[in-house]
C-alpha cells in the first residue's frame, strides 16, 4: 500500500460503509414493506391451512376428534368414486367457464383498451361494478330474472315469442353457466385490459406498414403481447370455478354434486371435519401445482 | 379446642351482612324460576330463527331480570359446530330432537330433570314421550316447536286426491316440478317409510340400497334441492315448483297461502313424518339457573303462543297456547289438525347408522 493510497482507501471505506448502510436501509424497508402482507398471509392463510392440514390426519369418533394420526381420510378420497365424480364435474365446469370467459373477455378488454377513448374509465368501472355486491345477492337476483315468472320469461311471453315459459333457464346447467360467466368475466377482463393497454398502437401500425393484414397484426403482435393477461385471467377463472359453491347451489338447484358441495357435506352432514379438511388439502394441492405449472409457463412468455 | 377466634366471628358477620344486602335485592314475589338459585346473566342462546322476537326477550327480562342474547343458527350442524368451537359461551342451544344424541354424546349438553320443567305436562300428547329427547336414559331437551312433513301442492296443478298417494311424486307429470331441501335424514326416512318399513330409522344394507335406488328415481322430477327453506317457499309461490316435498311442509303451506297461493298440505296414506325442536342447556354454562329459567319460560304456553304467532309461524308443542291465541290464529297455525296429523304420521328419529345414511345421501346427490 502507498501513502497516496491512504486517503483513497479512506474514501473507499466510507463509500463502502455508506453503500452497506444504504443496503441495510433498503433491506429494512423491504422487510418493513413486506411485513403487513406476510403477517396477513400467515394469520389468515398459513395458520388456518396449517390447522386444516393437521386436522386432515385425524378422525372423528362419536362426534369427537380422535387425534390418532392416520392416512384414512386421504385413502378414502382416492378410493371413493363419488369424490372423483364431484372433482371431475368441478373441473369440467371450471374449464368450460374459463374458455367461454376468455372468448368473451378478449373483445371487451380490447374495446376498452383500444377503442373506448374517453369512456375507458367509465367502462372499467362498469366492469368492476358487480363486485360491489355480494355474489350471493347477485345469484338471487339472477333467480328473479331466470325464473318461470322471471323478467326474461315474462318479457318473451309478453312479446309473443313464446307461449309457455322456459323452465330450463333456472335450476339447470344453463343457469350455472350464465351465473358463472357473469361472476367471473370481470376477473378475466381486468388483467386482459392491462396487457392489451400496454401494446403500443405504433407496434401494430409498424406491422401493418410491413404489409401485415389487420388479422395478421393481431395474431402476431397484439395477441402474443396480451397472452400473459389472458393466462392470468384464465388462472383466476379456473381456480374460482373449481371451488365454486354458490352458483351451482343457488342457480343450478343443488342437483349436481360439485367438489365444494362434497366438502360441505363432510363438514355439515357427516360432521367429519378431518374428512372435509383432507379433501380441501387435496384440492388446494391440485390448485397450487396447477398454478406453479402455469407460472413456469407464463414467466418465459412475459420475458419474451 | 378453640372454636372461633374474634377474627372468624367478624368474618362471618361480614359475610352475613353481604348476604343480607344481596338478598334484599332479590324480588321473592317473582315466580318459581328463581327458586333458591340466583339468576345471573346475560344468557347467550343459539337458536333457529324466531327466538329473537323482541316480545319474547322482553317477557323473560321482565320475569327474571336477566337479559337474553340470541344468535340465529342456520342449521343443526351449525349449532353443533359453534358450540364445539366454543368461541362464544352459549348457555342454551336449540337443536332438533333427532340431534339430541349427537350433542349429548359429544358432551356438549347437560341432562335435565323432567320434574324441573312443569310445562312438560301441558304438551300435546306425542311430545310427552321423552324417548325422542333422551340419551343414555336421561332427558336432554325440552320440546318447543314442531312441524309436519308431507306433500304441499299447488291445487291448480295437483289435486288432494292425487297427493294422497305418495307415489305421485314419482309420476312423470311432475317432471322438474318438485322442490325439496337438503335434509338427508328426512328424505331417506320418508322413502323408507313409504317402502313399507315401519321403523324406517333402522334401515341399513340392502333395504337402504333399495331406498336410495327409489330416491334416485325421483330425481328427474326434482326442480331443486335447496339449502334453505326460503328458496323452497319462493319456488312454490313463484310457480317454479308445483310441489314441495317435506321441508317442514305445514310452514311452507302456511307461508304460500299467505302469499295468495292456492295450496294444500296433504299427508299421503303412506304417512307423514314430524320433526320437533328442543331447547337444551350447554355443558359448562355459568348461568345454569337462568338457563333453566329460560327453558321454563320458553316452554310455557304464553311464550310459545307469542312464538307461534311471531314472524316464522311454526306450530308449537304446548297445548295450552289455545288460551292465548284466537280461534282463527289457532286454525291458521293448523293446531286444530293436530289429532289428524298425529294419527297419520310418525315422529322422525335419528338413523341407527348415520354414516351409512350420509353415504347413501351422497350417492343420491351424485347420481
Amino acid at each position: 500500500m502507498t501513502i497516496a493510497d491512504g486517503p483513497m482507501d479512506g474514501s473507499a471505506t466510507a463509500a463502502a460503509g455508506a453503500a452497506a448502510a444504504s443496503a441495510r436501509r433498503a433491506r429494512r424497508q423491504t422487510i418493513g414493506g413486506l411485513l403487513p402482507i406476510v403477517a396477513w398471509q400467515t394469520l389468515f392463510f398459513a395458520v388456518p391451512m396449517g390447522i386444516l392440514f393437521v386436522y386432515s390426519f385425524w378422525t372423528m369418533k362419536d362426534y369427537r376428534l380422535d387425534t390418532t394420526v392416520t392416512l384414512a381420510n386421504y385413502v378414502r378420497i382416492f378410493t371413493n368414486p363419488i369424490y372423483l365424480k364431484g372433482f371431475l364435474l368441478s373441473l369440467q365446469v371450471a374449464l368450460f367457464v374459463t374458455v367461454v370467459c376468455g372468448v368473451l373477455a378478449f373483445p371487451v378488454a380490447y374495446f376498452i383498451a383500444k377503442k373506448a377513448g374517453r369512456w375507458r374509465v367509465l367502462l372499467l368501472i362498469m366492469v368492476i361494478l358487480p363486485f360491489w355486491v355480494s355474489l350471493i345477492m347477485r345469484a338471487f337476483a339472477w333467480r328473479l330474472l331466470l325464473g318461470e315468472r322471471g323478467v326474461i320469461n315474462q318479457g318473451l311471453e309478453l312479446t309473443g315469442l313464446i307461449d309457455a315459459p322456459f323452465s330450463f333457464l333456472l335450476y339447470s346447467p344453463t343457469a350455472i353457466v350464465i351465473g358463472l360467466i357473469y361472476a367471473y368475466l370481470p376477473l378475466y377482463v381486468l388483467p386482459l385490459y392491462a396487457s392489451i393497454d400496454k401494446v403500443r398502437d405504433s407496434w401494430i401500425a409498424a406491422a401493418q406498414d410491413l404489409n401485415a393484414t389487420p388479422m395478421r397484426a393481431f395474431w402476431e403482435v397484439t395477441f402474443p403481447l396480451a397472452f400473459p393477461g389472458l393466462m392470468v385471467g384464465a388462472v383466476f377463472c379456473f381456480i374460482f370455478g373449481l371451488g365454486e359453491y354458490v352458483v351451482p347451489a343457488l342457480l343450478g338447484g343443488g342437483k349436481s354434486l360439485v367438489i365444494a358441495q362434497v366438502i360441505r357435506m363432510e363438514f355439515e352432514l357427516r360432521q367429519n371435519w378431518p374428512g372435509g379438511a383432507a379433501i380441501s388439502m387435496v384440492l388446494m394441492a391440485f390448485i397450487i401445482a396447477l398454478l406453479a405449472l402455469t407460472l413456469r409457463w407464463i414467466r418465459p412468455e412475459v420475458a419474451r | 379446642m378453640r372454636l372461633h377466634t374474634r377474627r372468624d366471628v367478624l368474618r362471618h358477620a361480614g359475610s352475613a351482612a353481604m348476604f343480607a344486602a344481596i338478598a334484599s335485592q332479590v324480588d321473592f314475589t317473582r315466580p318459581a324460576f328463581a327458586n333458591d338459585k340466583k339468576l345471573t346473566g346475560p344468557i347467550n342462546v343459539l337458536a333457529w330463527t324466531g327466538y329473537d322476537d323482541p316480545e319474547l326477550i322482553k317477557g323473560f327480562k321482565e320475569l327474571t331480570g336477566v337479559d337474553v342474547n340470541v344468535k340465529e343458527a342456520q342449521s343443526n350442524s351449525d349449532q353443533l359446530s359453534l358450540i364445539r368451537a366454543g368461541t362464544t359461551k352459549f348457555d342454551i342451544v336449540n337443536p332438533d330432537a333427532v340431534w339430541t344424541t349427537k350433542f349429548a354424546q359429544s358432551g356438549l349438553t347437560l341432562p335435565l330433570d323432567p320434574a324441573d320443567i312443569p310445562s312438560l305436562g301441558e304438551m300435546f300428547a306425542p311430545f310427552r314421550d321423552l324417548s325422542d329427547i333422551q340419551y343414555d336414559g336421561k332427558m336432554y331437551g325440552a320440546p318447543t316447536r314442531f312441524g309436519m312433513n308431507g306433500i304441499v301442492h299447488d291445487l291448480d296443478k295437483l289435486s288432494a286426491a292425487d297427493a294422497a298417494d305418495a307415489n305421485v311424486l314419482w309420476d312423470a307429470k311432475l317432471k322438474d316440478r318438485i322442490s325439496i331441501v337438503n335434509w338427508a335424514e328426512l328424505y331417506i326416512l320418508m322413502t323408507a317409510l313409504w317402502q313399507g318399513n315401519p321403523k324406517p330409522e333402522t334401515v341399513v344394507g340392502p333395504e337402504l340400497e333399495a331406498t336410495i335406488a327409489r330416491l334416485v328415481e325421483v330425481k328427474p322430477n326434482l326442480r331443486a334441492i335447496h339449502d334453505d327453506l326460503g328458496s323452497v317457499k319462493s319456488d312454490l309461490i313463484n310457480g317454479d315448483a308445483w310441489v314441495v316435498w317435506g321441508a317442514s311442509s305445514d310452514n311452507v303451506a302456511r307461508v304460500a297461502r299467505e302469499a295468495g297461493k292456492n295450496v294444500a298440505l296433504t299427508l299421503p296414506k303412506q304417512k307423514g313424518v314430524m320433526w320437533m325442536e328442543t331447547l337444551q342447556i350447554v355443558h359448562g354454562t355459568e348461568h345454569l339457573a337462568s338457563a333453566m329459567a329460560y327453558i321454563n319460560y320458553m316452554t310455557s304456553a304464553k311464550a310459545l303462543s307469542i312464538m307461534a304467532w311471531g314472524k316464522e309461524q311454526f306450530a308449537v308443542t304446548n297445548a295450552g297456547v289455545s288460551k292465548y291465541l284466537t280461534a282463527e290464529q289457532y286454525k291458521l297455525l293448523d293446531l286444530d289438525k293436530i289429532d289428524e296429523w298425529f294419527a297419520n304420521s310418525i315422529m322422525g328419529k335419528a338413523p341407527d347408522d348415520e354414516k351409512a345414511w350420509a353415504d347413501a345421501w351422497e350417492q343420491f346427490k351424485a347420481a
